[in-house]
């Protein structure tokens, strides 16, 4: 966008110190009056918090770390994914077998390689040099893991092509023991790293608690900030009156959207049940009896007064709004079965119902 | 001189902060532990330290941007071994995480396609540093940091769109 430099509308770099509340009182204050007035800077402004929004979440993606371990396939109806996993008939459960048996062989190779008796020593075997602690987390996430798959749902052989079982002990068996030791320790760290990432946002919230008791200066400047923050927000035009200090949805939360007439979201009909992961970014769009869809979402804003997601699904483009938490919030939802968000303009919104369910168990 | 209950102080305010903001520079996070441990190190040499914040992540910034420069050879190898992890694991991510992994994939490259200035002033911003503190770490002015901020939000926003334009364009 450019900016009209006639001493009159705020430039870019302004109107984002303001979103970031690192403006003075003075200059807050007639950047607001401004606003109100021209719709040209409310629009920029608008334009700047999903720029701030965006942002934020393309640099939380960079803490995502590779999911170490394939998902339970919940249900069967989701074969239309394009999936290469689903081509080679690798089952979660097949894959856990065969992630055990290449553990197994590289304790045995380790063993093997350095000439130890491997029936004394069975049980602390890789575990030399790493700290205890991790093996039982280690152990125990596989535990949860395989306790959690489905049953294979048939017992026939895949026609198409074999399992990758035997090739991978076949290959394990010609490297080294570095190899061995070092899938071990990738397994191992990927699952450490995926439980570290889960945690990061409310990691995130803990360290600024903790930045605030670290020391008054920082504290009242902390608090100083945020509270310009909170109230720019609560001012601005665009978002809406409530000062409400909550947001909307909250990470971990799942609610069910309905509407008055029959409406899909995406390729989704409504009723819906709408799961937000742990992290609070994305949303998982489900059946009303806890299926799967091949549709998610991800929370572009969530402010006190209402949240604001993105449709995610090849083909579809469409947004999602919810008003404040309460018994039952109002939202709209729209889509188009076209690929730009741009396409979205004409679309009708069509009201919609939330309220706060419990999560289906996956 | 920085004393060992200062020290902890510090430690337990900006370390995890910091971690993560070199592991989003350096795309490594055990490397980004090292740099974030050295950076304490120095913090105990320091005889006083006035903004406590931003001299802690300026000096990671830089020992970061030193060891980049000095050593991508060892980046390099870091980045080998972990795709060589990644393809030897037979342990296999699902058809969502196939998507997560794209997902991050676009968002470093979107990351790393930024001037080195706006890239770090977006990251400083995303831990919570003022702009009076990112000022003083980049050595801008305060009055420049609305504008650093807002061009590399856009220009972030840019390169991850058209990455992902790109991406979905493909025949599904």
């Amino acid at each position: 966008m450019m900016l009209e430099e006639d001493g009159v509308h705020p430039d870019e770099g302004t109107i984002h110190a303001w979103l970031d509340g690192a403006l003075d009182a003075q200059e807050s204050a007639r950047l607001e009056a401004h606003v109100a007035g021209c719709t040209a800077c409310a629009s920029r402004v608008a334009e700047a918090r999903g720029l701030i929004a965006g942002a934020s979440r393309v640099v939380g993606l960079l803490d995502e770390q590779p999911a170490p371990l394939i998902k339970p396939a919940s249900t069967p109806t989701a074969g239309t994914e394009r999936s290469v996993w689903r081509l080679l008939r690798v089952t979660p459960a097949r894959a856990s077998i065969a992630a055990l048996l290449v553990v197994a062989v590289g304790i045995a190779l380790t063993h093997g390689h350095l000439g130890v008796d491997t029936k004394s020593m069975a049980s602390d075997t890789v575990a030399s040099g790493v700290a205890p602690i991790r093996d039982s987390v280690l152990n125990s996430a596989i535990a949860r893991r395989l306790a959690t798959e489905q049953p294979p749902r048939s017992v026939a052989p895949a026609p198409v092509v074999a399992m990758p079982t035997p090739p991978a002990v076949a290959s394990a068996q010609t490297t080294n023991f570095g190899n061995a030791a070092a899938k071990v320790l990738a397994g191992r760290a990927s699952i450490l790293a995926q439980r570290d990432s889960t945690g990061t946002q409310a990691d995130r919230t803990r360290a600024g608690v903790g930045q605030l008791a670290a020391g008054a200066a920082v504290a009242a400047e902390r608090v100083t900030v945020a509270a310009k923050a909170a109230d720019s927000v609560g001012r601005s035009a665009l978002m809406g009156r409530a000062k409400g200090v909550a947001p909307s949805v909250v990470p971990g939360e799942c609610y069910r959207v309905e509407s008055a007439s029959p409406a899909t979201w995406g390729s989704v009909h409504l009723p819906m049940i709408v799961a937000l992961d742990s992290a609070g970014t994305d949303a998982r769009i489900l059946t009303t009896s806890g299926g799967e869809t091949e549709t998610r979402a991800f929370l572009q804003y969530n402010g006190a007064d209402s949240a604001l997601f993105r449709l995610r699904r090849i083909g579809f483009s469409g947004s999602m709004t919810l008003g404040a938490a309460g018994a039952t919030r109002t939202g709209t939802i729209r889509s188009s079965a076209s690929a730009t968000r741009d396409e979205l303009s004409g679309v009708p919104a069509i009201p919609v119902t939330a309220r706060l369910v419990s999560c289906p168990a996956s | 001189m920085v004393t060992p209950d200062r020290l902890r102080a510090l430690f337990n305010s900006y370390h995890q902060p910091l971690v993560r903001f070199l592991t989003r520079q350096l795309g490594d996070r055990d490397w980004a532990e090292e740099i974030a441990q050295e950076t304490f190190v120095r913090a105990l040499k320091q005889e006083t330290i006035a903004s406590e914040r931003s001299w802690i992540f300026a000096v990671a910034m830089n020992l970061a941007r030193d060891e980049t420069r000095r050593d991508t050879r060892h980046r390099r190898r870091l980045e080998l071994m972990r795709d060589e992890a990644k393809a030897e694991s037979v342990v296999m991510p699902g058809p969502t995480s196939m998507e997560r992994d794209e997902e991050r994939a676009m968002a470093r490259q979107a990351v790393e396609s930024l001037a080195e200035r706006d890239r770090d002033a977006l990251l400083m911003r995303d831990e919570g540093l003022s702009y009076e503190e990112i000022a003083a770490a980049l050595d801008l002015s305060v009055g420049s940091v609305g504008t650093t901020l807002s061009r590399a939000r856009r220009r972030l926003m840019e390169a991850y769109e058209a990455l992902q334009s790109a991406n979905t364009a493909e025949p599904a």
